[in-house]
């Protein structure tokens, strides 16, 4: 047709598919290509070549009938889906209810009103979801008391050794009898869900207050903070470790200004269902501490690192380490020091960032010696806030700076101790022991060779199937969890979906920088 | 307290690259419905097809442990591929192997049926578009992708497309071709460095 015409131009076809076009280039454009078959041609291959295009009809069209039969039959039931709001105590659907009807682990009602019952209990509403499991309100007909009664998963059902654990655990977590832990009534194992009966607390989880009233002023950080470490003493002095202290687990009263931990036992008892840390069971990694992030002995002072973190969020409303993805948080939490909670609210007192920082130290035996001292410094500290001509205000020591001093120091002592290795390293005698390498300045995983030999830990005891099922229902969570910002609470349909292609586009660009697509 | 077991690394942990774990999120997100469909083609339940890719996954994440980046193995998401993709077939051999009941919903398919690695590679194939053409579509409005799928998938005329979309025929073109650009540039940063089938060998095999 047009072949001389002047506006055929090849750069304005190659801007027009990566839409560098104005939209008025674009429409002359347009009009161009209605009526120049040469110029249709090359834009055509410029996009792809012949072969790409039949590919992609041929495979489109053949693909647009599976996509929904994916979608319906097949993702939910490999992957457990988890709803990353989980612990908000809003009711749930009947027709999200329906999802799980499969999976409802009670016998049916006595009465129309009811879900349904286990042994002496009533069950009336879903009130939260989580990695481990489903929480019901319930109602005891005996006792004439409302509770909440919360079915471990079915992905950790399954094992009797977890089931026992679980058990146990339970048993634990109930001996435990202080006014800031949540009451354990009763526990059931006999059924093929294994619960837990506890207390109904009627309020709000922590998690939920700060996300919607946003950074705390201090004073309620440390009134907070204070009871918390009152349970997770009462809790240490019996040798039960919590080793899941995040601000979704700390219930606030309502009305009343108590607070109450919950969840006592239960990542424990995950964890033992062969699964990994309790921080991605429940859904976020970013208040494990750093010995949990290494599979490192977690002991009570791993708590009072989880502690700190939820500190910093109540005074700041963000976590410590943040990082694109879960796993670049547990990377972090090994190795960065978090920029310290004033630097991110000014309003945050001097002494109550230290305290903070003082908790999170990477090293436990840097942090308070007990979740009891920690409560002591706190009801000091909260005695002079109320009242500061009468109490004294807590002096908080930092240990963080002469660990930046000591720190280089070692560093060289050390690199000079490998130095003087070197001869006999090269020569093959002497010492038989690998040196760490000096510039890595990676923290050094002493299970990490365990992983090399063979014998994967983590596929024991249950069947590989299971195991597998629940290592994927993490990952899926993950990507869940980063599809799912932690403040979008009630999101629209629209900003969902822009979220989301936005998250992608991220997931795209760090893949980019990685050097995913270029390392050849 | 040394009464508490040391808390077991999770899979993701043990791949030391972050954009090893990127790899692996985007793996699952393509494999998985493509093992799926696979077992269900061969007759499998839901329940059963479920169990298969369960299977696989956890050979796969076996292997991983194994995972170390080696430039003869390419990259991490090539050598998953591949070990996906040697499971599936071996999984469709042994089917194919096995006796038959007259009723069985795999024999009806039967006539059909080619070689097992052909038949892995076309599903492998329509996964690949299937899953790039859901990541990419967000980013178009949804003229453009109509423009596109009535027209390069679902072969209908330019014309009657454009009348029907309220646009020019010319826009229909640019939009279309923007599309198979974005698709094509999408499947290609996803089958970057993927090795031709079987250039790895039987040793590398997951749990075989």
């Amino acid at each position: 047709m047009n072949k001389s015409n002047p506006t055929c131009d090849q750069s304005r076809l190659e801007k027009a598919i990566s839409q560098t076009l104005d939209i008025k280039a674009e429409t002359e454009l347009a009009e161009h290509l209605s009526n120049c078959g040469d110029c249709r041609e090359k834009l055509t291959n410029f996009a792809g070549e012949d072969s790409f295009w039949t590919k992609a009809t041929a495979n489109l069209a053949a693909s647009a009938d599976f996509k929904a039969e994916t979608n319906s039959n097949f993702s939910t039931s490999v992957f457990v889906e988890i709803d990353p709001n989980a612990n908000s105590s809003t009711a749930v659907s009947p027709n999200e209810l329906a999802d799980y009807a499969e999976d409802v682990p009670f016998e049916s009602p006595t009465h129309p009103e009811m879900l349904g019952r286990i042994d002496g209990f009533s069950i009336e509403q879903m009130i939260g979801r989580g990695g481990m499991g489903v929480v019901y309100k319930g109602f005891d007909s005996e006792l004439n008391r409302p509770v909440a009664i919360k079915f471990l998963a079915p992905h950790l059902s399954v094992s009797g050794v977890a089931r026992k654990r679980f058990a146990r655990e339970a048993q634990a977590a109930a001996a435990v009898v202080h006014p800031n832990v949540v009451p354990i009534y009763s526990i059931g194992t006999s059924k093929k869900r294994p619960y837990i009966v506890m207390a109904l607390v009627s309020g709000r989880s922590l998690q939920k207050h700060v996300e919607d009233n946003g950074p705390l002023p201090p004073e309620d950080i440390v009134r907070i903070a204070q009871q918390i470490s009152a349970g997770l003493s009462a809790a240490h002095e019996q040798g039960l470790v919590h080793r899941d202290i995040k601000p979704a687990n700390i219930m606030l009263e309502k009305d009343v200004s108590r607070v109450l931990i919950t969840d006592f036992g239960l990542a424990r008892a995950a964890d033992d269902a062969g699964l990994t840390q309790s921080g991605w069971l429940a859904g976020t990694p970013h208040y494990m501490s750093p010995e949990q992030t290494k599979g490192d002995d977690v002991d009570y002072r791993s708590d009072l690192f989880s502690l700190g973190s939820v500190m910093y969020f109540m005074a700041t409303g963000r976590e410590p380490f943040r990082a694109e993805n879960p796993y670049a948080v547990l990377q972090k939490i090994g190795s960065k020091d978090p920029s310290s909670a004033r630097s991110i609210n000014s309003q945050v007192p001097t002494t109550l960032n230290d305290l903070i920082s003082r908790l999170l130290q990477k090293d436990p035996d840097e942090r308070f010696d007990s979740a009891a001292s920690v409560q002591e410094t706190l009801k000091q500290y909260l005695a002079h806030m109320q009242n500061p001509t009468q109490h004294i205000r807590p002096k908080i020591t930092k240990t963080s700076d002469n660990k930046s001093l000591v720190m280089p120091l070692i560093a060289i002592a050390v690199g000079m101790a490998l130095i003087s290795l070197l001869p006999y390293a090269i020569s093959g005698t002497g010492p038989t022991f690998k040196p760490t390498p000096v510039n890595k300045p990676r923290i050094v995983r002493p299970a990490e060779n365990a992983y090399s030999n063979a014998t994967p830990t983590w596929i024991s005891d249950m069947s590989v199937a299971q195991k597998w099922k629940s290592e994927l229902s993490m990952l899926q969570q993950a990507a869940k969890q980063m599809e799912h910002p932690v403040y979008a609470i009630q999101v629209t349909e629209d900003q969902f979906e822009f979220q989301k292609h936005d998250l992608k586009e991220r997931i795209r660009k760090m893949e980019f920088s990685f050097g995913i697509q270029n390392t050849q | 307290m040394s009464n508490y077991p040391k808390t077991r690394n999770s899979l993701i942990l043990r791949l030391k690259e972050t954009a090893d774990a990127e790899a692996w999120f985007e793996f699952c997100e393509i494999y998985e419905p493509l093992v799926l469909r696979i077992a269900r083609s061969r007759g499998l339940q839901n329940a059963d097809a479920n169990d298969l890719a369960q299977d696989v996954f956890v050979r796969i994440a076996n292997s991983v442990q194994r995972w170390e980046p080696d430039s003869e193995k390419g990259t991490f998401r090539a050598w998953i591929g591949t070990i996906a993709r040697n499971l599936t077939i071996d999984f469709l051999r042994q089917k194919d192997r096995q006796p038959v009941s007259a009723n069985d919903p795999i024999l009806q398919s039967l006539p059909q049926r080619c070689a097992a690695s052909d038949f892995y590679d076309a599903e492998y194939e329509k996964q690949l578009f299937a899953w790039a053409a859901e990541k990419i579509r967000p980013s178009f409005q949804s003229k453009t992708w109509n423009a596109f799928w009535q027209t390069a998938v679902e072969l209908r005329s330019v014309a009657e497309v454009a009348e029907s979309l309220q646009i020019t025929t010319g826009a229909i073109y640019i939009a279309r071709s923007r599309v198979i650009a974005k698709l094509k540039k999408t499947i290609e940063r996803a089958t970057e460095n993927e090795l031709p089938p079987r250039s790895i060998n039987q040793s590398e095999r997951a749990g075989s």
